[in-house]
């Protein structure tokens, strides 16, 4: 399930949220990467996980 | 550094059950264009897909404007200020990006001056920023102008410099984009000279 929503996100939002999940990046080694800066990169990751979170939430998935 | 510090400012259920998920493996993106057969790609589309590319640049730019202002302690507000006389346009472009010669040269190095970026964080975006829109811009017309083009902004600044027929090849791009980034440089290092447009609150 998880899976699948992750795969409606946009390639970039997919790759910040395995750094940050998968590899346990910190802000400013996705800022690296993303090569901006570890503000943004904080930001970009937020935004991401509250994409996923809302296609989540719209199919019902319960992660409490 | 591999922290792994939270997306929050301390880590909710939403973040731990991310974490689980993933080490159970959400596994690698698999696009349908990966299972799909080689096909041509018309040109127009890759004309299309490289200016679309390239006019994410201003708004990467913008948000290294604000990141770097942020970090110096000024808001966007208090950016889009310093450009005076221009501080409509600039707050419209920190926010949204677009072409970037909206800005006078002057003004652009205003902001960028003010956030504490040296030259050498914004010379090569920038010029990607400007080559995009010289791309995406319509017919050139008018006679040619050569030389400097201050008082000129957006698309005049392009076709003064093009020339009336020029094609829009990559040097003439290029050539568009140098100067307008040259003309940055310059009022950039003028107001580090005298050092003008604020010094940054917590420098």
């Amino acid at each position: 399930m998880v899976a699948a929503a992750v795969a409606r996100l946009s390639p970039r939002d997919q790759s910040i949220l395995r750094w940050r999940y998968e590899e346990r990046a910190s802000n400013a080694e996705i800022g690296k990467r993303l090569d901006v800066s570890e503000g943004a990169a904080k930001k970009a990751a937020h935004d991401a996980r509250e994409r996923l979170r809302k296609i989540l939430d719209d199919a019902g998935v319960r992660y409490e | 550094m591999m922290g792994g510090d939270s997306v929050a400012d301390s880590s909710d259920s939403f973040d731990e059950f991310l974490y689980r998920a993933y080490e159970s493996g959400v596994g690698e993106p698999e696009f349908e264009a990966d299972l799909a057969e080689a096909e041509a790609i018309r040109p127009e589309l890759v004309t299309s897909i490289l200016a679309q590319a390239r006019r994410e640049s201003p708004r990467i730019l913008a948000e290294r404007i604000v990141a770097a202002g942020d970090q110096a302690g000024w808001s966007a507000e208090d950016l889009a200020y310093e450009a005076v006389n221009e501080e409509r346009v600039a707050r419209q472009f920190l926010s949204a990006g677009g072409d970037p010669r909206q800005l006078s040269p002057r003004g652009l190095a205003h902001l960028l001056w003010t956030a504490g970026l040296e030259p050498a964080q914004w010379r090569e975006l920038l010029a990607q920023a400007v080559a995009g829109y010289v791309v995406g811009a319509g017919g050139i017309h008018g006679g040619v102008v050569w030389g400097r083009t201050s008082g000129l902004a957006g698309d005049q600044r392009a076709d003064a410099l093009l020339g009336g027929e020029a094609e829009r090849d990559p040097f003439a791009i290029g050539r568009v984009a140098g100067e307008y980034v040259e003309e940055v440089v310059e009022a950039w290092m003028s107001l580090r000279k005298r050092g003008g447009g604020g010094p940054p609150l917590n420098g």
